[in-house]
């Protein structure tokens, strides 16, 4: 690292040091609690969502995966789900992510 | 990724989150084909943030962690994830991590106020036994200090009483659990003689009632919420209920929410009380067979500084923690006052959601499980909170039971296993000893094969204290591990940092980031973190629970625990300890500290043989035996045959953890029950056997306001706490980039009419500004907390929005913990010249 690149003050102090990351394809699954009087309106919410399967379903329960390109897009997909009226609870399951095109890892760019 | 592999792969995350859910997945999608495994290395470990002990599989690959999942196996999860623990193995690669010590020097010397320098352990441990070894001759072991953490393995932990008690003959060792559970923890021990939960986790599967005093659970412990609503939707008769001072997630989703004016939580719990009484919903036999009745003294203070006029006002500042043997009919008579007309005007409640809430309690087939986090304990009566609502519990015999259960959450990781097991609190001993008992120092003494009388009995500084105590000269070497206090600790303007940067001082902060308060520090030493070391961690449920070290720290980064014995060395028991002991136990003349402590014959009496080959195990190999499993060992020695037996040290790395008491292999889901928990006697049925009567306190008291109250000038309550992407400080979540992301910077959320009545808008740059300090932040109006009027909510994490510089120091006078919930606070429009657009958007990569 040179001087120029050391991390301000500031940046250390809160913590603002973020890395851009390689293009990667992420797969997720979620477990969802919904109310049942709601399910219907959360599997058509769900359904429009890109990327996004429903796999099962019992008595309000709710097995789902989802594609995204970044990391980011899990935590924003989560929180977009979380937010569905009639949604009890989130709970991630599984997550899986290699590189989008290349099948050997990219060499980390830093 | 191709079509097929996509499938596969999609196919298998289906399969996992089906298992977690116990869902089945239609015929067609069990047949997984078989695809190419990635070479990757799992191991389990328990996540390292809150309280809750989930236990994740943790993958490594070329020597770094690159995967986590839930693990399957674990039965708090049941591989089940939040989104911090999701990003887990991210928290050990932030760009800023330390990998050198730093000391403040000026011309190749130390100066308090030079710049930071990297230098050698070495150097770093000279220059501390230096001042450790200045202060320690000029004014005694009450002028050094420690402040450790609920995130200290149970090893760490006691490695560092030992050095503290026994090594520096001082007390002055304190957690940051102090900030988030000592009222939970002095109450359990008020009440029943022994600390901690007397149900388990398994209590969420037989419930009929969870109400959550106090708790965000949905956000801060979203996996045991996982568990509630689980249970809430496969018995549709199971009622959630949400007490809160403003609505948020859990309010949302509860059934009944309730939200109360601040501090008046005290006087709905009476209600429910003289509700029992009144409605004949007492069991009566219960009651006399197992409880004393006592009263708590009153008009007891709030913990600020004894000159402070609300402390010389109180009259029983001094002796808050009395209490007097009573009886049924004055308790009766105390909550008779809180009628549902006078404790509904008082809160804000209306009176049918009170009676609703109520009668949860009072109906006798209703199973109740009560839950309650920081809400309860960061409270000016926090013990009180505690003591109510195991009154509840108590009048109604629903106790000890499946699915009948006061439950304490915790926030950190091992706040049971390590502040409160090992006893880390400046007050305590291993298994709930008291540092003020003779017997218990003498026990302590013996274990410790050190000579008799060594230990003091003086109980040291709580963490508030210590600021205090900085600040004002008399603490003057201090060591902080593992905790962020510069940030969490309240008023930190006025009370933290003046004594952190006092000259008279010698601060030292091990982290293995460059907090804000590694930041003020004068040596900073840089930690190896989670599983770049061998560790245990005790949950919310008395699980004691176990970790490889899987990869090693970054440069020369060390464990806490390598820090501790190392720094040890440095010290002869003829530089420390009084000649008289010296005299009297000749044989211990001219020994290290570690000689004593850590090669005593006992600490060290496992070879590295014991230790499982394939994991690497980077303190025991340095200091030639296995450390952790003889600081365990003899630990346990204190608890065996106690009640707090642990299993031996192997098993732990084999099992998903174990709940305490752990007997003839078994562990224990429900104490103080006949044919759940060994250790009450047989024909007796339950036995709270933590008090020589086997009884319980119920300990009465009353509704007490505020140390602080909104009023003409400082209009507002004002809140502060957590939200879901980070875990307290930040310190580890803001390294991962997608939860930055998600939650960049701290808002202050605020009722829309406040907000109008104030000509604010949402979005704009406001000054929160209290009698001790003010910080800026920005108005957010909307979003997933909704304040009632008149209250703000400020969340901590955002190290450059320091909201405790608003805060007051106000603690509850029993457990010294502090009120982060309740202070007035005004808000106004920053000047306009400074509300011009802020830095480019925060987040972005660089």
């Amino acid at each position: 690292m040179s001087a120029a690149d050391l991390p301000s003050r500031r940046e250390l102090l809160t913590g603002r040091l973020i890395a851009p990351a390689p293009p990667e394809t992420h797969v997720s699954s979620l477990v969802l609690h919904v109310r049942p009087d709601k399910v219907t309106a959360v599997r058509t919410a769900l359904g429009a969502m890109d990327g996004l399967e429903i796999h099962a379903e019992a008595s309000g329960k709710l097995v789902v995966t989802f594609e995204t390109s970044t990391e980011a897009d899990i935590v924003a997909r989560m929180n977009e789900i979380s937010l569905l009226d009639g949604v009890m609870s989130a709970a991630l399951v599984f997550h899986h992510f290699e590189p989008a095109a290349d099948p050997e890892p990219a060499a980390n760019q830093g | 990724m191709d079509l097929s592999r996509r499938a596969f792969i999609k196919a298998q995350a289906a399969a996992a989150a089906a298992t977690a859910a116990n869902v089945a997945l239609p015929a067609s999608a069990q047949n997984l084909p078989a695809g190419p495994e990635i070479q990757l290395r799992w191991s389990k470990a328990p996540c390292r943030f809150c309280g809750t002990g989930c236990g994740v599989m943790v993958g490594v690959k070329d020597g770094k962690v690159v995967a986590t999942h839930g693990d399957m196996k674990a039965e708090v999860n049941r591989g089940l994830n939040c989104v911090k623990g999701y990003f887990l193995s991210k928290i050990m690669y932030g760009a800023d991590r330390l990998t050198q010590p730093l000391l403040r020097m000026r011309n190749g010397q130390f100066a308090k106020d030079g710049d930071f320098q990297p230098v050698s352990w070495d150097r770093a441990f000279d220059e501390m036994a230096r001042q450790f070894k200045r202060v320690l001759k000029d004014k005694g072991p009450d002028a050094v200090g420690m402040f450790g953490s609920g995130q200290w393995t149970i090893f760490e932990g006691y490695a560092a009483s030992k050095l503290m008690r026994a090594g520096f003959r001082t007390n002055n060792l304190d957690p940051n659990a102090r900030h988030c559970m000592a009222s939970a923890a002095v109450a359990f021990i008020r009440t029943f003689g022994m600390d901690e939960p007397m149900g388990c986790y398994d209590d969420f599967e037989h419930a009929d009632a969870f109400v959550l005093w106090g708790s965000n659970m949905a956000e801060m412990h979203p996996i045991l919420w996982t568990r509630v609503t689980d249970r809430r939707l496969s018995n549709p008769h199971v009622r959630i209920a949400t007490l809160s001072t403003y609505e948020h997630r859990s309010t949302d989703l509860s059934d009944v929410p309730v939200i109360f004016k601040p501090g008046t939580d005290l006087a709905i719990l009476n209600y429910i009380a003289n509700h029992i009484i009144q409605t004949g919903a007492v069991k009566r036999e219960f009651v006399e067979r197992h409880c004393n009745i006592r009263m708590a003294n009153t008009d007891i203070g709030y913990g600020l500084r004894p000159e402070h006029v609300l402390e010389q006002r109180a009259q029983h500042a001094n002796d808050a923690q009395v209490s007097h043997p009573s009886d049924f009919e004055a308790y009766a008579k105390l909550v008779a006052e809180y009628t549902a007309d006078k404790v509904s005007a008082l809160s804000g409640v209306p009176k049918a959601t009170l009676e609703t809430l109520a009668r949860l309690y009072a109906d006798p087939k209703t199973k109740v499980m009560s839950l309650w986090t920081m809400g309860f304990n960061q409270h000016v009566r926090g013990v009180w909170a505690n003591h109510m609502v195991y009154n509840i519990h108590l009048l109604t015999g629903k106790i000890s039971e499946p699915g009948n259960s006061p439950f304490s959450l915790t926030g950190q990781p091992s706040a049971c296993g390590t502040a409160r097991e090992v006893g880390t609190f400046s007050h305590r001993l291993p298994a709930d000893m008291q540092v003020a008992n003779p017997e218990h120092r003498k026990h302590a003494e013996h274990i410790w094969k050190l000579p008799e009388g060594l230990l003091s009995g003086k109980v040291g500084y709580h963490a508030v204290q210590q600021d205090r105590m900085l600040r004002d000269g008399k603490l003057n070497a201090y060591w902080i591990l593992c905790n962020n206090n510069l940030q969490t600790a309240p008023n930190t303007n006025n009370e933290t940092y003046p004594g952190y940067r006092n000259p008279a001082n010698f601060v030292v902060v091990s982290d293995p980031y460059p907090t804000v308060t590694a930041m003020a520090a004068d040596l900073i030493l840089p930690t190896a973190m989670w599983v770049e070391k061998e560790g245990a961690y005790g949950n919310a449920e008395r699980r004691t629970h176990f970790w490889h070290q899987l990869v090693n720290a970054p440069g020369e980064a060390r464990s806490d625990l390598w820090q501790l014995m190392e720094f040890s060395k440095r010290f002869t028991t003829d530089e420390v300890w009084p000649e008289e002991i010296l005299a009297k136990a000749p044989e211990y003349r001219g020994k290290t500290l570690f000689e004593v402590l850590y090669a005593n014959g006992e600490t060290n009496r496992f070879t590295l043989a014991e230790i499982d080959p394939s994991y690497e195990n980077h303190e025991a190999k340095h200091f030639g035996f296995y450390v952790q499993k003889g600081l365990f060992e003899e630990y346990a020695a204190f608890g065996r045959g106690h009640g707090h037996d642990l299993a031996p040290f192997d098993t732990y790395h084999q099992v998903r953890g174990l709940r305490w008491p752990v007997v003839d292999g078994k562990e224990t889901l429900w104490r103080y029950r006949e044919g759940y928990d060994p250790y009450v006697e047989k024909g007796a049925g339950l036995q709270f056997y933590g008090n020589p009567d086997k009884k319980a306190n119920l300990i009465a008291a009353p509704y007490e306001p505020p140390a602080e109250s909104p009023d003409e000038e400082f209009d507002l309550w004002l809140v502060t706490g957590r939200v879901l992407e980070h875990w307290h400080s930040g310190s580890m979540t803001l390294r991962v980039p997608e939860l930055y992301k998600a939650f960049s910077g701290a808002v202050l959320f605020m009722h829309p009419d406040d907000a109008a009545k104030r000509g604010l808008r949402r979005g704009q740059e406001v000054r929160i500004a209290s009698r001790r300090g003010e910080i800026r932040s920005r108005i957010e109006t909307r979003g997933r907390n909704k304040m009632p009027p008149g209250v703000v909510f400020v969340p901590f994490f955002d190290a450059s929005q320091l909201i405790n510089k608003v805060t007051l120091d106000a603690t509850d006078p029993i457990s010294k913990q502090t009120d982060f919930k309740k202070c007035a606070v005004k808000v106004v429009a920053a000047a306009s010249a400074e509300n011009a657009p802020a830095a480019p958007a925060r987040g972005t990569a660089r």
